[in-house]
């Protein structure tokens, strides 16, 4: 589905983030936040706990507008596409839900199939093929009939990236595809994603806590705190970085820039003792 | 209800009322777009209508038999048991039929709708459908709402049909009123236009949209939680029943 | 895809039993089970009185349908209602002596013609008349067969007329059923007072097939139920010579008012037949009682 004609000519990058702000109930979750992916490449977006990682992927595949700033995806201006044009950009977007997302209601082959037969006209014979090499490059052929409910969470999200690949996307988002899986599931698709991103080409954008399995498979961290981007670097360079978020970060301390309050009035004031300190 | 903030509930009943017709327009403005979903409705008229009949069918069999059992004692004190068919053939078409279908069809049909796509939102799967570059009103909201639409009035006509068997069986088989007068007096009284088309067709395929309408919004809207699912399926059962009687009697009063 | 094909075929077998039950109610249980289709020949017929019948109302033998009232139009000439039934062709042995009768289904249902079959050589054919006819009958006829009290007989055979006189004939009036034996027999004529006399003189015209009736009959004018309408009832007598027209029935038995009812129960009195009455006695709702 990459066009080799635009890839040339466009820079070498593929998402360009520049000044998203975006306010969501009062509260500032991007703060003219710059960020730049790079083509061909596995970047991995982290930060602590709600600091918008997700949120920062809706951005990117249109599922949410910031209040100001631009979000190119490709050369498009994503927050000014019509709904059409949205659309035809996200055939060219894999993603992959946290929970997976599988459609309930059909089998693992059908829900693999399901945007080639929503999109396309091919003939069954092809599709079946189609399904069924995504499904082999995953391991799960053999599981081609189970229904979603009859999969465990890390065969689930093995199918959901089956899915996610089945138009041979230039971008691939990964929303947390490590939470809640054994070590076992967690290198199969830490595998996974290093190997659709060698032999495949495939952007790859990752949204994780899980440092070490990051440090594996990506090319470029991005650490994201307080609406902006406070450490960026190739994993040995970030993991060098002095800097005290990177420090608490990585180092996973408790309290530190992110702080372990949450922000409140004064402790003393809320409890009533105000008047007798004065 | 106590998870939302108490707002006037008045506001709140407009709001969801316009909620509700702004929703009518973006699903009607998805029905080009979700013929080429033809065959997920399809699967709908299957999960909403095929699999709604057996309690349709048994409810207007026993409709039947009641309301003839009841007329038979009243209408004996006349010595008028001949009507019986035919009240039992009016009463069922005109108010009966129509809406005791669409209520045990929002009990049946429009809960399972609103859970299935509150539970889809829960579980990301309508967002996944926006991520695959498909339009989960014209994919999932649509083919529900004409599933719904098509399947009310042929509901209510196998509820009408069973009825009628049911009042046969007692008022005939059972009490012993002459067959012939039973029929004659059924047909001689029916009207096609007023009664079949007017009173089963219209007013159910008033009833389907109402009912579907209602579900699928419902389903679209509320909270994807756990709990807002459970507090959705509850008011697409009232809201239902309300606009299901409420309709019933603006239709009455246009069309008789 | 093994479940696709299923889906659909689940799904177009209750698409039909759907309209499979549309059809059925469409065509079995209302009117178009009576709209008549197929070849028909036209046969005229006049009613001094058509109610409430209307075009494309059935016409009936036996109970079955055989065809529809064409169209009911007025003939200013004789200030009679000229009906044309369209007639299925299969069914063309109708004698010409045969007689149409409008009758109403039930107690609230549309009026239909019935045709009972005489016994003439001669069928009817197409642009043919059936002279015999019976119209419409009145609403209060109808209250009266509804109640209980069987319905004016009818006079096709011809009619005689007996009078009988009463002091008080309570709400009687012309039309009211007159019953032997609980069956109705003739009808009430004419009610009227009689200046001279001061009391109510009643004409009952009865059926002619009932000419054995003995002339010491007694007349006594009773009530069907309590809210009933008012009936004549004879009760016959012994005596070897019969009843002929423009007879006089003696014993009457007048209608009881309802003063006279609670002071024949509270003071163990009688109404007899002395008391003054009038024609136009107030309506007085009365259970039937017992001979005097």
């Amino acid at each position: 589905m990459t066009d080799p004609v635009r890839a040339a000519s466009d820079d070498r990058t593929l998402v360009r983030i520049r000044g998203l702000t975006t306010v969501l109930n009062g509260k500032t979750v991007f703060d003219a936040l710059d960020l730049d992916i790079p083509r061909g490449k596995v970047t991995a977006i982290m930060g602590p706990s709600g600091t918008g990682k997700t949120t920062l992927l809706k951005h990117i595949t249109g599922q949410m507008r910031g209040d100001a700033g631009e979000v190119r995806v490709d050369g498009h201006n994503v927050p000014e596409l019509s709904r059409l044009q949205l659309f035809e950009l996200r055939e060219r977007i894999g993603y992959l839900f946290q929970n997976s997302a599988l459609l309930t209601d059909f089998d693992v082959f059908e829900n693999v199939a399901f945007p080639l037969r929503q999109h396309t006209r091919l003939p069954e014979e092809l599709i079946r093929n189609i399904v069924l090499t995504k499904l082999q490059s995953v391991g799960l052929r053999g599981a081609a009939r189970l229904m979603p409910s009859e999969l465990s969470g890390g065969m689930a999200r093995r199918v959901a990236l089956a899915r996610a690949i089945v138009f041979d996307p230039m971008l691939i988002l990964y929303d947390e595809p490590f939470v809640g899986l054994d070590p076992i599931a967690l290198n199969q698709v830490l595998k996974l994603i290093r190997t659709l991103n060698e032999t495949l080409g495939i952007t790859s954008v990752l949204v994780a806590h899980e440092l070490e399995a990051i440090k594996q498979v990506a090319d470029h961290i991005y650490l994201i705190a307080n609406g902006k981007v406070v450490a960026q670097g190739d994993p040995a360079t970030i993991a060098a970085d002095g800097s005290p978020w990177t420090r608490q970060f990585f180092g996973g301390e408790a309290d530190g820039p992110v702080p372990f309050q949450y922000p409140a009035g004064d402790y003393a004031t809320a409890l009533g003792f105000a008047e007798q300190r004065a | 209800m106590s998870a939302r903030p108490m707002r006037n509930p008045l506001l709140q009943a407009l709001a969801q009322i316009g909620g509700c017709g702004l929703f009518l327009l973006t699903l009607l403005a998805a029905i080009p777009r979700s013929f080429k979903h033809f065959r997920e409705t399809v699967r709908q008229l299957w999960f909403v209508g095929a699999m709604s009949l057996v309690i349709i069918m048994v409810c207007g069999l026993f409709v039947g038999l009641v309301l003839a059992l009841q007329l038979y004692y009243v209408l004996q004190i006349f010595g008028g048991t001949a009507a019986s068919g035919m009240v039992v053939a009016l009463a069922i078409y005109r108010e009966l039929g129509p809406v005791v279908t669409a209520l045990l069809f929002a009990g049946r049909a429009g809960t399972s709708i609103t859970a299935e796509i509150g539970l889809m939102r829960a579980t990301d799967q309508i967002a996944a459908m926006e991520m695959m570059a498909v339009d989960p009103v014209a994919y999932v909201g649509t083919p529900r709402f004409l599933a719904g639409l098509i399947a009310m009035p042929l509901l209510c006509c196998v509820f009408c049909a069973m009825g009628i068997l049911g009042g046969h069986l007692v008022g005939v088989t059972w009490l012993g009123i002459d067959n012939g007068t039973f029929w004659s007096n059924m047909t001689a009284a029916v009207n096609l236009h007023t009664d079949i088309v007017n009173g089963i067709l219209l007013k159910s395929l008033a009833f389907g949209a109402a009912v579907s309408l209602i579900a699928v919004y419902q389903g679209f809207t509320t909270p994807p939680t756990s709990e807002g699912v459970a507090y959705a399926t509850t008011r697409t059962v009232v809201a239902s029943s309300i606009a299901i009687l409420a309709l019933d009697f603006v239709l009455t009063a246009f069309l008789m | 895809m093994s479940q696709r094909p299923s889906y659909a075929v689940g799904t177009g077998l209750f698409i039909l039993l759907g309209f499979a039950a549309l059809v059925y109610l469409a065509t079995q249980t209302t009117s178009v089970a009576n709209v008549h289709r197929g070849a028909s020949y036209t046969v005229t017929t006049h009613f001094a009185d058509v109610g409430q019948l209307k075009e494309r109302s059935p016409v009936k033998v036996a109970g079955v349908r055989v065809g529809q009232v064409q169209s009911i139009a007025l003939d200013p000439a004789s200030a009679q209602a000229d009906v044309v039934l369209a007639i299925d062709k299969n069914f063309n042995k109708i004698p010409d002596d045969s007689v149409v009768t409008i009758f109403t289904s039930g107690l609230l249902g549309d009026q239909y013609i019935g045709i009972d079959y005489g016994s003439s050589k001669k069928v009817v054919g197409d642009g043919g008349t059936l002279a015999l006819s019976r119209s419409s009958q009145p609403l209060e006829a109808m209250l009266g067969k509804f109640l209980g009290s069987g319905g004016a007989a009818d006079n096709l055979g011809g009619t005689y007329a007996v009078s009988a006189r009463f002091t008080n004939v309570g709400s009687l009036s012309a039309g009211a059923p007159v019953k032997m034996a609980g069956v109705a027999i003739g009808s009430v004529q004419s009610v009227e007072a009689d200046p001279v006399k001061l009391d109510a003189k009643v004409t009952l015209a009865i059926d002619k097939r009932y000419n054995h009736i003995p002339n010491d009959s007694s007349a006594a004018v009773f009530t069907s139920g309590l809210i009933g309408g008012q009936y004549v009832a004879i009760q016959p007598g012994g005596s070897p010579d019969n009843l002929k027209n423009d007879d006089e029935l003696i014993l009457t038995q007048s209608a009881m008012q309802l003063e006279d009812l609670i002071g024949k129960f509270l003071v163990n009195g009688s109404s007899s037949g002395d008391k003054s009455g009038s024609a136009s006695g107030t309506p007085s709702p009365t259970p039937p009682t017992g001979k005097k």
